[in-house]
């Protein structure tokens, strides 16, 4: 919300490399206050640091977050991994994850479309759901979108409980089997994702995604 | 693991048949490490993981060290690929990895040709910088392909730039090669690749169960001209103008998708921001049309390297400087034959390369200066532990210079070192070296005594053309516009006109008002230069005498 507005227009003349979007879908209701909130954002600073180590995936990875509380909001608007820097969430409210859904879903249709306009290539985009708890708003709809969008490869999502998720709800909700954060290892999460990206950013336009299973283990309980 | 390893490996067909010590490592991949060798530091190891020592790894590698092709340049003695150079052993006596030369690298391609990248990775770099890189890249893959190599994953990352636009390919163990002495011919295949450098022959097919040819190459190695040539774009992208989600870009490549295709009918655009396809060279076109369009049906007829190189050379030669902004090189073709396109960067919705405020600006006298620069000859070429002996670089040697034709430059230059005291245990001369802009020059103190002070005498002064002057001048270099060129001054009483012709003195002398005029300036135009002169400051205490050559002497020098 306060990286500097550049026009699309320049962004993709200077920056004309395929993107490989990702949204994070991020749960700050209040039951994330105190130090889970804190090692959420020490994790998305790491983050920002090890995507731009790469400096292909910095130049090709837009990272956006949309946060969940009482309402859903863009906490990052997208932008390439060379000019993201973390911002610093606050945790409040209740659980609006099927808004926070929706709105990462539609974001992701807006920036498609903008790619599409300046003829810029793109990858299958992320979205990485993250959640503590049970949505508090009706998630049917959201979660209905969520597997016709996975679906159709339009995207490719994928859900983590953090401690005290309900797993049931979520196993319901996301088109793949959700992960379960050991811990608070956001950092070791965000660690393995920017790795996927990179990866994923690097070689090929595929269709399939290949899940890099041996670092899962460092952060998640399966 | 690194202790361990670097007491015990050792070079076994090395001069000095010696162990090597392993230093930091430099990168770590998929494959093995990459180490700096402490006792050799023109080269680096890389050394494989345990699991991928197989024994073809080594036989490829051998194959390829008994059969190098040429490596570097007969001229700069640059290196066109860091080639493996002797098999590492470990105390066991098993081969472990190899060693090749260490490059300095500066960036990588896509450093140059992202915009956004070359902004802060690259900022000196002008479009006859992006024109020469894809040439030299061309010569780099044409010694590769004369010697029956394929380098198979042809990428963004894959190849260096190292000083003076040079390219240096990388990762040559990956490398496909031929054994001839087996019957058939063994080939050890390059297995990687990276799909928007992938010809459409080969889209989908996984890269262990083929042979590559050099055509595969010269499809890749065009996709990384265009996107030299194109900030960044790429042939295969644009505008989707179906319904639904866009295809990719193997998809595009694999059915002729060519952006600026002639024979097919093709559902994309360029983009808005793009850089337009006809402020290309025509010739250059040509080569991209026949090599995406022509090429896709026929994957012979894509153009070879040393085509690519030739056309690259002949099209520099066009390049025109903009007015504008010195540091915007564009080709200027013609619309409908008549009027010619204006600067292809200025019409740009970013700034693609800022101008370099490298023109000396007037410096009053008195000022002070930068120290000089660094003297001592060049480091650059150092022989490395190799069994073929390095050419020795053969350009133009030092001439002597004219004490007449001596450039205030280099006459400030000989002052300052004269005022230096003279350096222990000089007794006949004293050497020192200057980088001009297109000249090295080599100074030769005399040792003057007088009693028992020494001190340096007038020089004799020797000059050379620069490694990049010479090595390209005869080529393509361009010339620079006329520049004004201070040839005079006087500030505030102290005065320095002693090059300035006795007849624009008389003329400065006839101006009505002399020197009590400011901000005033004047021009003459004599035979061969046309002359300015200035005055600044209130009353104008501040005189600057310029000259600059007419068009019609500038075009009898340059033409």
């Amino acid at each position: 919300m306060t990286t500097e507005l550049i026009p699309d227009e320049i962004q993709f003349a200077e920056n004309p490399e395929p993107r490989c979007p990702c949204v994070l879908v991020v749960d700050v209701s209040s039951s994330m206050y105190g130090r889970p909130i804190e090692a959420l954002n020490e994790g998305l600073a790491r983050f920002a640091d090890e995507l731009s180590d790469d400096p292909l995936a910095s130049l090709r990875v837009e990272v956006s977050i949309i946060t969940f509380g009482s309402t859903a909001e863009v906490a990052q608007d997208f932008v390439t991994a060379d000019q993201f820097k973390a911002p610093t969430l606050v945790a409040n409210g209740v659980t609006a994850m099927g808004a926070g859904i929706n709105l990462a879903l539609e974001r992701i249709e807006e920036r498609k479309q903008m790619y599409r306009e300046n003829g810029i290539d793109y990858y299958r985009p992320w979205l990485f759901l993250m959640t503590d708890g049970a949505p508090t708003d009706s998630v049917n709809a959201a979660s209905d979108n969520l597997k016709q969008a996975d679906g159709e490869k339009r995207v490719a999502a994928f859900s983590v409980g953090v401690e005290g998720a309900n797993m049931d709800i979520l196993t319901q909700i996301s088109p793949r089997r959700p992960l379960m954060l050991k811990g608070l290892e956001f950092s070791s999460m965000f660690v393995w994702l920017s790795q996927s990206m990179s990866r994923v950013s690097a070689s090929r336009t595929d269709d399939e995604i290949s899940l890099d299973t041996d670092g899962l283990s460092d952060w998640a309980a399966i | 693991m690194t202790q361990k390893l670097s007491a015990q490996v050792w070079v076994k067909d090395a001069p000095n048949n010696g162990t090597i010590t392993l230093g930091k490592e430099l990168g770590a991949g998929g494959e093995g490490s990459v180490y700096d060798v402490r006792n050799k530091p023109d080269l680096v190891a890389k050394i494989y993981h345990p699991e991928r020592r197989t024994s073809d790894v080594f036989k490829k590698l051998d194959l390829m060290i008994q059969y190098p092709p040429r490596t570097e340049d007969e001229h700069s003695g640059h290196l066109y690929v860091a080639w493996p150079e002797h098999l590492v052993y470990d105390s066991a006596d098993k081969a472990i990895g190899f060693v090749m030369p260490k490059v300095n690298k500066k960036n990588v391609l896509f450093d140059y040709y992202n915009p956004s990248l070359r902004k802060r990775n690259a900022k000196q770099v002008n479009y006859a910088s992006l024109c020469k890189v894809a040439m030299n890249l061309a010569k780099a893959l044409n010694e590769l392909h004369g010697r029956g190599y394929v380098v198979g994953d042809i990428n963004e990352s894959n190849a260096y730039i190292v000083e003076g636009d040079h390219v240096t390919l990388i990762d040559s163990d990956s490398f496909q090669v031929k054994d001839y002495q087996t019957t058939p011919d063994t080939i050890y295949r390059c297995i990687v690749g990276k799909p928007e450098y992938t010809p459409p022959e080969l889209q989908g097919i996984s890269f262990k169960t083929i042979d590559r040819a050099p055509f595969h190459d010269r499809f890749a190695l065009a996709v990384v001209i265009y996107q030299m040539l194109m900030e960044g774009n790429h042939p295969f992208r644009g505008i989707y103008q179906g319904a639904g989600e866009p295809p990719k870009v193997e998809t595009y490549i694999s059915r002729g998708y060519f952006l600026h295709s002639k024979s097919r009918n093709v559902p994309l655009a360029p983009a808005p921001t793009m850089v337009p396809w006809d402020s290309l060279h025509s010739d250059v076109k040509d080569l991209f049309v026949r090599c995406f369009d022509k090429g896709h049906t026929d994957p012979q007829s894509r153009p070879e390297p040393k085509e690519w190189s030739s056309a690259l050379e002949q099209a520099m030669k066009d390049l025109r400087q903009c007015n504008v902004n010195p540091n915007h090189w564009y080709f200027g073709n013609k619309l409908n034959g008549t009027s010619s396109m204006g600067c292809t960067w200025c019409a740009r919705p970013i700034e693609a390369f800022p101008a370099q405020h490298k023109t000396t600006p007037f410096v009053p006298i008195g000022a002070p200066k930068k120290p000089a620069t660094k003297p001592g000859p060049s480091q650059k070429k150092k022989p490395h532990t190799g069994t073929t002996p390095k050419k020795p670089i053969q350009g133009p040697g030092y001439k002597f210079h004219n004490p007449k034709k001596w450039s205030t430059w280099v006459r400030d230059n000989i002052e300052e070192i004269r005022k230096k005291p003279v350096p222990d245990g000089a007794d006949k001369t004293v050497v020192h070296y200057l980088k001009g802009t297109h000249y090295r020059y080599k100074l030769e103190f005399p040792v003057v005594r007088k009693w028992l002070i020494r001190s340096l005498g007038t020089p004799k002064v020797y000059r050379r053309p620069r490694t990049w002057y010479w090595e390209s001048k005869p080529k393509w270099y361009w010339e620079p516009k006329p520049q004004w060129e201070v040839i005079g001054r006087t500030n505030y009483g102290k005065k320095d006109l002693s090059k300035v012709p006795k007849w624009v003195l008389k003329e400065i002398s006839k101006i009505p008002g002399g020197s009590s005029l400011g901000g005033q300036t004047y021009g003459f135009k004599g035979k061969r230069y046309r002359y300015r002169v200035e005055f600044w400051g209130q009353g104008g205490p501040i005189m600057i005498v310029a000259r600059k050559p007419r068009t019609w002497y500038w075009k009898k020098l340059t033409g």
